[in-house]
This record gives C-alpha cells, sequence and structure tokens, in this order.
C-alpha cells in the first residue's frame, strides 16, 4: 500500500477526512510559497497539492489563473519547483498538480523520474484525459507515483468505470461543473456519485473546487469522502498576506479547516 | 490504432517528440514502411507510407506481431479520408485533451454528429439554407489582370482563380460551419451558444445563425481584437448576440478560446459551443472540416467545369486553418494537387512577433487538442503576432499538423508587410478587397508563380471580404508610409 492510501485508511480510521490544500508554487514569489509549505506541514494537513503556474489554465477560474499569471510575470521556470522541492523538508507528501503541455514538453519521461528524484508521491493532470494517459500511466506506475484521475459530477457511468479501470492513485471528484474558484454550496449529486464510485471501487475519492467554509468540510465528510482538496480558498488567503503581518491570515486560515475534519 | 508518422526521406522526429516517445528504431530510405516498438504499450508497429511520385499520399500504422523481415507492400491505396480514428487522432495530432466535465459533452456531439451528418433531411434543410441563406455556391472566378501580372512573354503562366468565400452572407466562410453546427445543436436541444472569435467574422457568423434561429449567443473576444475589429463587434451586437471582453493574456484569439472552454466546462449541459475553426478537442476538427468541405467541393465541380479538370495548386491562408482545410480535404487522396497553407510571419520569422505556428512551433497541447503550438522553453504558450486578428494564434488545426508532417501539404509564411502588399494588390488588380487574412494568401502568389513552369490552374480561397481591415490597413500605411505598389512589374 502507498503512504497515501496510508494516510487515507488512518484518517478514516479517526473518523476524520484528509485535509488536502493547494497552493500554487511562485505566488508572490519563492520565499513565500517555501514558507506556507512549512506552515502547512506543521499544521496538521495530511498532503499537499503544489500547483506549477501555467499560461493557459483551462480548469481554472479566476483565482487561480491570476495566481499563475502573477507567478509567471515574476519569470517563474520549471526549474523553480524542482528547486523549491529540494529546499523543502516535509513531513507529508506532495502531489504536483500540473497541465499536459509541460510535461509533454519537459518530457514525459524526464518529468515523472524528476519527481521520483524529488520524493513527490502523486500527479494530477487535469487536462489529460484517461484515453491519452496511456504512457503517463506506464511511466508513473514504474516509478511508484500515483496518476490520480479527475472525475466530474457529469461523468457518465461508463467512463467512471473505464478510469476506476486505469487509474493508480485517488479519484479527484470535482465538486460541480465549472473551474476553481470558490462556491456557496454543494449538491446533493455528490453524494450520489460518491456512492457510485463506492459500488465499483475502494479506491479514495478526494472532494475539490470551491471548499472554502468549515461547513463545506463537515457535509462532505458526511456524504462520504476521503479527502478534501482547498485551492482558491487557500491562495486567496495567501494574497492578503503582507511583509508585516506575514502568513498569519493563512495559517488561521488552515488551523480552523482542520477544526472540522 | 496508433500511427506515428514521419516526414518523406528519413526520420523527421523533433526534439521534443524524442524527449516523449521512447526508443523507436525506424528507417525509410528506399522502403515505403519502417517498424518500431512503442516503449509505452510495449507493441511492435509497422507503418507504411504510400507515396505516388514522391508526394505521400497516406500512411497506415497496425500493430505486427514481430520486428523485421520482409512484408510485401500493399498495392492498394489507404484512403486519407479515413483519419481521424475514433478518438480523433491524425497521426500523432489532435485527440481529446480537456478537463474530464467536457466530456459527456463531446460524447454527445460526437453521436449527434455521426447519426446526423447523412441524415437526408438535414442535409436538405443545411443545403436549402446554404443556398438560400448564405448565397452559395460562391463563384470560382478567373482573375484575369492578376494572371496576366505572372504571364511569361510567351503568353505562357499561371492562371489564377479566386474562390469567393468572401461572397458568402456575413462576408467569410465562417458561416458554413456556424450555420451547420447550430443546426446540429438545435437536434441536442440546446438553447444556449457560445463561440470565440479572433477577426470576428466567426462570431458575426455565429450571431448570424442564432439570430436567424432564435438562440441565444455569447461571443468571447479578446480586448486587442474588438478594438482593431470593432466593425465587427458593433454587427455582433446589433444581430443581437452578447461580446464578453476577454483581458488576459495578450487579448487576442488564443484567450478568447481559453475562456469559451471554461464558459462551456460551467455550464455544459445547456450550453453548445460553436468552435470556429478545425482546431479543439475532437469531434471539432472533423464536424468543421466536414461542414467546410463544401468549398473543395464545390471547387471540384466548378474546376471540372471551367477546364475539364483538377486544379493543379491549392493556395489559402492558415490560422486555425478551416478555409485551408474546407478547400484541401477533397482533394487531399488526389496526389498530383499541391496543397499550399500560407501563415502570419508578423514583424518576420526571426523576430519574436510572429504567428508561424507550423513553420517554427512545436509538438504541444493547446485548446484540447495535440499539434503545433508555438511555445517557450518550459511549454508555456507564447505570445504571438500578426496584423490579421484571423490569423493572431499560436496553435494550429492538428490535421495541418498532419498533412504538414506526411508532407502532403505544404506550409510557408507572409509577413505583415507583404500581407498588406496583397491586401492592395488584389483591390487593385482585380478590384476586390480581400480580409488581411486572405491578403497572406495573395501576397504568397507573388513568391510562388515565379517557380512555376507551364500555365497551372491555381486556385486560391479568398476566405473574406475586408472591410472590417480598413481601419487596420489605414493606421498601418500611415505609420509605415505608404509605397505604392507599382504595377508595370512584370514578374517574368
Amino acid at each position: 500500500m502507498s503512504l497515501i492510501d496510508k494516510i487515507f485508511q488512518e484518517t478514516k480510521s479517526n473518523n476524520k477526512i484528509a485535509l488536502m490544500p493547494f497552493i500554487m508554487a511562485g505566488d508572490p514569489n519563492i520565499e513565500t510559497t517555501i514558507k506556507a509549505l512549512n506552515i502547512l506541514d506543521n499544521s496538521g494537513s495530511h498532503m499537499i497539492e503544489l500547483g506549477i503556474p501555467y499560461s493557459d489554465p483551462l480548469a481554472d477560474g479566476i483565482i487561480i489563473q491570476s495566481s499563475a499569471q502573477r507567478a509567471l510575470n515574476q519569470g517563474f521556470r520549471i526549474n523553480h519547483v524542482f528547486s523549491i522541492l529540494e529546499k523543502i523538508n516535509l513531513s507529508i507528501p506532495i502531489i504536483i498538480f500540473c497541465y499536459f503541455n509541460l510535461i509533454l514538453h519537459y518530457g514525459i519521461n524526464n518529468f515523472i523520474y524528476k519527481l521520483y528524484q524529488l520524493n513527490v508521491k502523486g500527479i494530477i493532470i487535469p487536462d489529460l484525459p484517461i484515453e491519452e494517459a496511456d504512457e503517463v500511466l506506464m511511466t508513473c506506475k514504474q516509478y511508484n507515483i500515483n496518476l490520480n484521475m479527475l472525475v466530474s459530477p457529469v461523468s457518465t457511468e461508463s467512463r467512471i468505470k473505464l478510469i476506476l479501470e486505469k487509474s493508480n492513485g485517488f479519484i479527484y471528484l470535482v465538486s460541480s461543473t465549472g473551474v476553481t474558484g470558490i462556491r456557496h454550496n454543494f449538491s446533493y449529486v455528490i453524494k450520489d456519485k460518491i456512492e457510485l464510485i463506492r459500488r465499483y471501487s475502494t479506491k479514495p475519492i478526494v472532494i475539490g473546487f470551491g471548499v472554502s467554509k468549515p461547513s463545506h468540510i463537515k457535509q462532505i465528510k458526511a456524504w462520504g469522502a476521503d479527502g478534501i482538496i482547498i485551492g482558491s480558498a487557500c491562495m486567496q488567503q495567501i494574497s492578503k498576506s503582507t511583509e508585516s503581518n506575514g502568513l498569519d491570515d493563512f495559517k488561521n486560515f488552515i488551523n480552523e479547516m482542520i477544526q472540522s475534519i | 490504432m496508433l500511427a506515428f508518422v514521419y516526414g518523406q526521406g528519413g526520420c523527421i522526429l523533433q526534439q521534443q517528440q524524442q524527449h516523449s516517445l521512447q526508443t523507436r528504431r525506424c528507417f525509410l530510405g528506399n522502403q515505403n514502411y519502417f517498424v518500431g516498438k512503442n516503449n509505452a504499450t510495449g507493441k511492435n508497429t509497422k507503418t507504411v507510407v504510400f507515396k505516388r511520385r514522391k508526394q505521400v499520399v497516406a500512411v497506415q500504422t497496425s500493430h505486427v506481431d514481430s520486428l523485421g523481415g520482409t512484408r510485401d507492400q500493399k498495392k492498394n491505396q489507404v484512403e486519407f479520408t479515413q483519419v481521424p480514428d475514433q478518438r480523433g487522432h491524425f497521426g500523432r495530432y489532435g485527440g481529446q485533451f480537456v478537463p474530464e466535465t467536457l466530456f459527456f459533452c463531446l460524447e454527445n456531439l460526437t453521436k449527434c454528429f455521426e447519426e446526423t451528418k447523412d441524415d437526408p433531411e438535414f442535409r436538405q434543410e443545411l443545403n436549402s439554407l446554404l443556398k438560400d441563406f448564405v448565397g452559395r455556391p460562391s463563384p470560382l472566378y478567373f482573375a484575369e489582370r492578376l494572371s496576366s501580372r505572372y504571364a511569361r512573354k510567351d503568353g505562357t503562366g499561371p492562371k489564377i482563380y479566386l474562390k469567393r468565400e468572401d461572397l458568402n452572407h456575413t462576408g467569410a466562410h465562417k458561416i458554413n460551419n456556424s450555420l451547420a453546427q447550430c443546426l446540429l445543436a438545435r437536434k441536442l436541444g440546446k438553447k444556449r451558444i457560445i463561440a470565440e472569435t479572433g477577426a470576428g467574422q466567426h462570431g458575426v457568423a455565429t450571431a448570424t445563425v442564432c439570430a436567424r434561429f432564435g438562440l441565444k449567443c455569447v461571443v468571447y473576444m479578446g480586448a486587442k481584437d474588438m478594438k482593431r475589429q470593432s466593425l465587427n463587434v458593433f454587427r455582433m451586437r446589433l444581430l443581437g448576440a452578447e461580446v464578453r471582453e476577454v483581458t488576459a493574456g495578450t487579448g487576442t484569439l488564443t484567450n478568447a478560446l481559453s475562456e469559451a472552454i471554461r464558459d462551456w466546462v460551467t455550464y455544459p449541459e445547456e450550453t453548445h459551443y460553436i468552435v470556429g475553426s478545425v482546431s479543439g478537442p475532437h469531434p471539432y476538427p472533423l464536424i468543421v472540416r466536414e461542414f467546410q468541405s463544401i468549398i473543395g467541393k464545390e471547387t471540384k465541380q466548378q474546376a471540372k467545369e471551367k477546364w475539364g479538370s483538377n486544379p493543379d495548386i491549392l493556395v489559402a491562408c492558415v490560422g486555425g486553418g478551416s478555409n485551408a482545410m474546407g478547400l484541401f480535404h477533397d482533394f487531399v487522396a488526389e496526389p498530383n494537387v499541391r496543397l499550399i497553407g500560407v501563415e502570419a510571419a508578423g514583424e518576420g520569422l526571426d523576430s519574436q512577433k510572429h504567428a508561424a505556428t507550423l513553420t517554427c512551433g512545436q509538438l504541444g497541447v493547446l485548446h484540447g487538442a495535440m499539434s503545433y503550438v508555438i511555445q517557450d522553453e518550459d511549454g508555456q504558450i507564447k505570445e504571438v503576432h500578426s496584423i490579421s486578428a484571423g490569423l493572431d494564434y499560436p496553435g494550429v488545426g492538428p490535421e495541418h499538423a498532419f498533412l504538414k508532417d506526411t508532407g502532403r501539404a505544404e506550409y510557408v509564411a507572409v509577413t505583415d508587410e507583404e500581407a498588406i502588399q496583397g491586401f492592395k494588390l488584389l483591390s487593385r488588380m482585380e478590384g476586390i478587397i480581400p480580409a488581411l487574412e486572405t491578403a497572406h494568401a495573395v501576397a504568397y502568389l507573388d513568391k510562388l508563380c515565379p517557380t512555376l513552369s507551364g500555365s497551372p490552374n491555381i486556385v486560391l480561397c479568398c476566405s473574406g471580404r475586408g472591410d472590417k481591415d480598413v481601419h487596420t490597413v489605414m493606421e498601418y500605411l500611415k505609420e509605415k508610409g505608404d509605397s505604392d505598389i507599382h504595377l508595370d512589374d512584370i514578374i517574368s
């Protein structure tokens, strides 16, 4: 069983839901990213999603889009992600969130191998469908890295079965149609989708897109998910930070979320 | 079935492909096939390249049990029109690289298209609208004065024919696709249509058909494009569409496309996205090609009537590539027809300001399809530039990437300055003011014709009219100075 699977099992047995915050590398700058990663490591979060800025993020709403743009405007390069990963020494696993063209350009094998060398445990590629994922899957399996696939609330049953069959990581069930961004509430469709997925697989199910309040976490936990990803809300808190108050807003926000798991 | 395709006369794997495709043994040389092992799937593949008179006509890849050994050449020709495959692949290109949320939409659309495209009732309705609403067939017009520019002293010289897509309702070829896709959307029960637009012609065409069928229409347009094509913005609003400004990035076509995709990801159930070109995820390159292929079909018929055979050369401008694909498609399987696509070289291929994707781009994924993309060293999509909004795009339709790699079509590039000359040339020599996009193709004739011998029949796709561009051209000429073209220059 992989480290990530163990974490999901442990949190489940403690009657908790795994908290998996997302932050965009390089926004507002690399030092802040490293600080934020260390804060998350000590906060009680179970895993971290680290996003690589991309020029055309199709799955992202305005908060994460602007976040990526700010990082790129500073001259952020892929190598900076690797140097961030080299500098830090976290106790919880990191999952990389990256759009496919960056990986294709770097070279699929080279990229996955690099992640392996940097002790990254998983990867999420939002614009890589299961049909085009053969090469990536093969390489990930070779290096024992999880390729976590997305499922949407409008995905058909046959597609869900295909994804469950071929993927080797957890299932990232997006909370609704649309792009990333803060939402006010979530539909019962998620509960039904979780039940549907459970009929075919025991793979852990993680919910993301829009989570921003403790009440969201409670509701999603009640619906039976194994983990929660918080992205836009985290980046919003980080962008509130200034020189003086450091990342206190962010720290407090994460602590608040941790209380609800 | 995977198809890995290489250029003529040897292995032209780009550096990037080397990275991502694992070890592969391949050889072309005297043989017309090559074998290799795909390390990702572990299967052996054999790719057979069919040529006729040194031109690649078709490729076919199949899984084989073992490598090596001699195999008999297949004498029968593989249909080029068999591409794309079920998942939208043209060789290595195409596919569906979009977030999971869109898949049920794409599947429904594919199913609807397959069921509808040969349905006699659909065809009848479409043909009747193409005739009475759009004004088809568009003329194939012999450009006598323009041809005389390239005539030689002995009287021979290329004969230039213009396929007058600019005479269609709304002034460009875009309406062929918008109209047909609107009928599809109606069949799918969608009430809301979205579209992206660069030059505005696709936006206008979509707004036009939505007005005709009473559907809600939202058009995404880059802020920069809205300024340089303000005539079209006004037209869209007049037709009842909502035009949403996209300020991200360069404020051009590529940003509008991204935003349109995000809209579709947000409202997939009630919305149909009418993609304007042969780019985007499958089934769009197939659908748009199918509906634009009326250009080539008519041309074939008209050519037969006018001079009794196929054209010798086809020339068209390429942004996303829809008018070119429309003209080329029926001739792709005819090896004696030369296909030339003209891209935008902007301020020059050496500058960082151009949009010549097939000439200078690399393998990449953009807006849902694997194709050529203009990108930086990390794979971030680059800012491109062209004076013409419709060609100002860092990607290109995947089928064009395939045609380039197989050597079936040639792709060249023309600068802003040359395009302006082309704009003026057609205006003064034939009384036709072309769109700036089309002007790129016109400009290429000056480079092409001196290299030709005999009297080949050239069909140039006059993809649109240039009213929308007069302000841009005026400003350009004011800035750069108006050097008049000299009409007494006969190229011999």
